[in-house]
């Protein structure tokens, strides 16, 4: 009994200490976000002043209005097709046991393994050939590939825990392939779509490395370039910098915080099943 | 969903409370810009004339420069250019991954129409920049960088809007709490001498923004040709020709140690990044750094109330001379595959116009690259004044451009680290490293 008492509360004392360590960065982005550049007090101490002109700066010098209209665009089209692709390609690799399907969910799990940076070069060579610089599909396709992967390995986890007998019972009614993994399958996947959508869309909406190769023309720019922009070898400008940061968080915060019941129902549900 | 916001927020007042606040500082003046400099627009910008209709056609212009006043001076003068030719241009400042971004360009082979050089016109963009002699801007190349940016066939590589003329920056109102004399500062051991004074007082003699390594690259690079190839012939012949002794290189790995033996760096001088060491400087805690001048810029930013300056790099003993790095800053170098010759060609002249080149390179707060034109360098100009005709300073180029084959930056970063770091067997790892790193790359060249 008091073992257990003594857990508990090493398990709140645990909790708090991560809910500090993830508190912490979200802490100093406000506070340096609202500081003045001319302050040169320590980055912890908060400023007892609102200070607006970072922002201003943000908006203004970081362009960080078409920055998130930018990677809207680019994060939910991406997601659009790693959900409806990874979702059609499981589904007969779940479904169809044969060594062949085993041997291409193996590929594709191996293009999971590799670290996009060392195919920086063919690709940049690549999709320059093909027009896809500064473009939205160029990003776009690039993203959905190397999300692909993930999503199609949660999607098949998730359907071979699906009974069969849902899609004899369709078939029996009459249903195509296509039909029930539409009006059969597709209804099933809900709570692991949203985990989904939650790994694999964080990571469009914070991807740097490729955007910041395949984007160059500042009219495309994504958030996570309008950040880098207030940086350089021999000046930045870290409130400025802050200040575009909090802005790019602020629509996932805002996001997760009254989406959240669903996130976490979903990624309960996906995880019981 | 309300409650838990309202919980949050308490949270978050209840942690503020508990640390305390800042007060809000006084805003400098802005009616001047950042190095004191005219803040006036480009010449002849004011004048109304009638816009060029557009050609249709866009030069992509990659350049590295970044700090507000810089950057809007770059996008006014694209901007003035599209005006009187017609011929947009898109300039992109890609941040602090601008060289990572120009290699795999490089490698790739799609490089952008116009890009600035960044001290690298001749060792690594050569094969990839249309030669310059044939502009009218050639024969006025300033001689203190024109061997930086030719080479050995005086084949011009890159326009010189302004170039560097580096030492260490100091802050003055330190050094005459410490009772140094900047000017006395003549060899390593006075300069030590200076150091022991600002630690006397409290205040950090070295500041290191290790984090950021090209910091560590700095020192190394700064301090090296001191100790090497000033007033050393054979030493650089050996360097340039393959044959160099790399246990030489431990009277630089001695110096750097014995400094930080001496506590003379701030104590997170590797973990501390570049800009805290320009804060450290602006709220006067912190006297040297080796960084170029456009650090006095950045700290002028800060607290233009402080007053800085740079001193040449001292010299390895009394009778040998002092020396000064100079070398490329915002210069532009022109693609030899562009699709559009003759528009890139008609940018770089109209960058070298003396009123345009001016503008910028007062902008920069940097003496101009080009002899027929003045640029105003602010509160740095009595240095520049002091030490860029004084014959008893040496003018040297950038160790690693000039004796290091490409590629050997990095080794020069880590290396730095190593010796902050104060691992046991730096100096053996150091040398070794330096050593194993130059032998592979020589062979490769």
């Amino acid at each position: 009994m008091k073992n257990k008492k003594a857990f508990g509360i090493w398990k709140y004392l645990l909790a708090l200490i991560i809910i500090v360590l993830h508190f912490v960065p979200i802490y100093m982005v406000i506070a340096i976000t609202f500081k003045s550049p001319y302050d040169h007090s320590s980055r912890w101490i908060f400023p007892g002043y609102v200070y607006l002109k970072n922002i201003q700066t943000a908006l203004e010098r970081g362009g960080m209005l078409m920055a998130l209209k930018n990677t809207v665009i680019i994060s939910a089209v991406a997601i659009l097709f790693i959900v409806v692709i990874g979702a059609m390609a499981a589904y007969p690799l779940a479904r169809n046991k044969s060594r062949m399907n085993h041997l291409v969910r193996g590929f594709i799990m191996g293009v999971m393994m590799i670290p996009p940076l060392s195919i920086l070069v063919p690709l940049y060579s690549f999709m320059a050939k093909i027009g896809g610089i500064n473009s939205y599909w160029g990003i776009i396709i690039t993203l959905v590939t190397f999300q692909l992967p993930t999503s199609i390995f949660l999607f098949s986890s998730f359907i071979s825990s699906i009974p069969v007998a849902l899609e004899e019972a369709a078939a029996i009614d009459g249903c195509g392939p296509f039909q029930t993994f539409f009006r059969i399958i597709m209804p099933q996947l809900k709570p692991v779509t949203a985990s989904v959508i939650i790994i694999t869309g964080v990571n469009c909406w914070n991807n740097y490395q490729f955007a910041l190769y395949l984007l160059q023309s500042p009219k495309i720019k994504t958030v996570t370039l309008a950040i880098a922009s207030f940086f350089s070898a021999d000046a930045s400008n870290v409130n400025g910098a802050a200040a575009a940061a909090f802005l790019g968080i602020l629509p996932l915060i805002l996001v997760f915080l009254f989406l959240q019941k669903y996130f976490i129902q979903g990624m309960v549900d996906s995880a019981i099943k | 969903m309300m409650k838990k916001l309202a919980a949050i927020a308490f949270a978050g007042v209840m942690a503020v409370s508990m640390i305390g606040c800042s007060q809000a500082p006084a805003e400098p003046n802005t009616d001047s810009t950042e190095n004191g400099t005219d803040s006036s627009s480009v010449a002849g910008g004011g004048e109304q004339k009638e816009a060029a209709s557009s050609t249709g056609v866009t030069l992509e212009f990659l350049y590295n420069l970044n700090g507000e006043a810089v950057s809007d001076a770059i996008q006014e003068v694209c901007r003035q250019f599209t005006e009187e030719t017609g011929i947009g241009v898109e300039a992109v400042m890609p941040g602090s991954n601008f060289s990572d971004i120009m290699k795999t360009r490089m490698a790739s082979n799609q490089l952008p129409d116009v890009w600035t050089t960044h001290g690298w016109a001749v060792a690594r963009y050569a094969e990839y920049l249309e030669p310059l002699n044939d502009f009218s801007f050639a024969s006025h190349i300033a001689p203190s960088i024109e061997g930086q940016i030719t080479d050995e066939n005086g084949v011009l590589y890159t326009l010189p809007i302004d170039m560097d003329l580096t030492g260490i920056i100091y802050n003055a109102n330190v050094l005459e709490e410490a009772g140094v004399n900047a000017d006395d500062i003549q060899t390593w051991t006075d300069f030590e001498d200076a150091c022991d004074k600002v630690k006397a007082i409290g205040k950090t003699p070295i500041q290191m923004g290790g984090k950021d390594s090209y910091t560590l690259g700095n020192m190394m690079d700064y301090v090296a040709p001191t100790l090497i190839t000033n007033e050393n012939e054979a030493n650089q012949n050996a360097l340039l020709d393959g044959s160099f002794d790399w246990d030489n290189w431990n009277i630089v790995v001695d110096k750097i140690n014995q400094w930080n033996q001496n506590n003379y760096f701030n104590v997170d001088a590797v973990t501390a990044d570049f800009m805290t060491g320009i804060s450290a400087l602006a709220s006067e805690q912190a006297a040297f750094m080796f960084t170029s001048a456009s650090g006095i810029t950045e700290t002028y930013v800060q607290n233009p109330d402080t007053e800085m300056g740079f001193i040449p790099m001292p010299a390895r003993e009394d009778g040998l001379q002092r020396s000064l790095m100079t070398g490329e800053h915002f210069a532009v170098g022109m693609s030899n595959t562009t699709k559009y010759p003759e528009e890139a060609k008609m940018f770089l002249e109209f960058l070298a116009r003396e009123d345009i080149c001016a503008f910028l390179a007062t902008k920069c707060g940097m003496p101009s690259g080009l002899d027929n034109v003045t640029s105003d360098t602010g509160r740095l100009a009595p240095f520049y004044d002091k030490y860029a005709n004084d014959a008893a300073i040496l003018n040297i180029p950038y160790f690693d451009r000039k004796y290091l084959p490409s590629g050997m930056w990095n080794d020069l970063c880590i290396t730095g680290g190593t010796i902050l770091s104060g691992q046991a067997d730096a100096k053996t790892t150091v040398v070794n490293q330096m050593r194993t790193s130059y032998e592979e790359k020589k062979a490769q060249e």
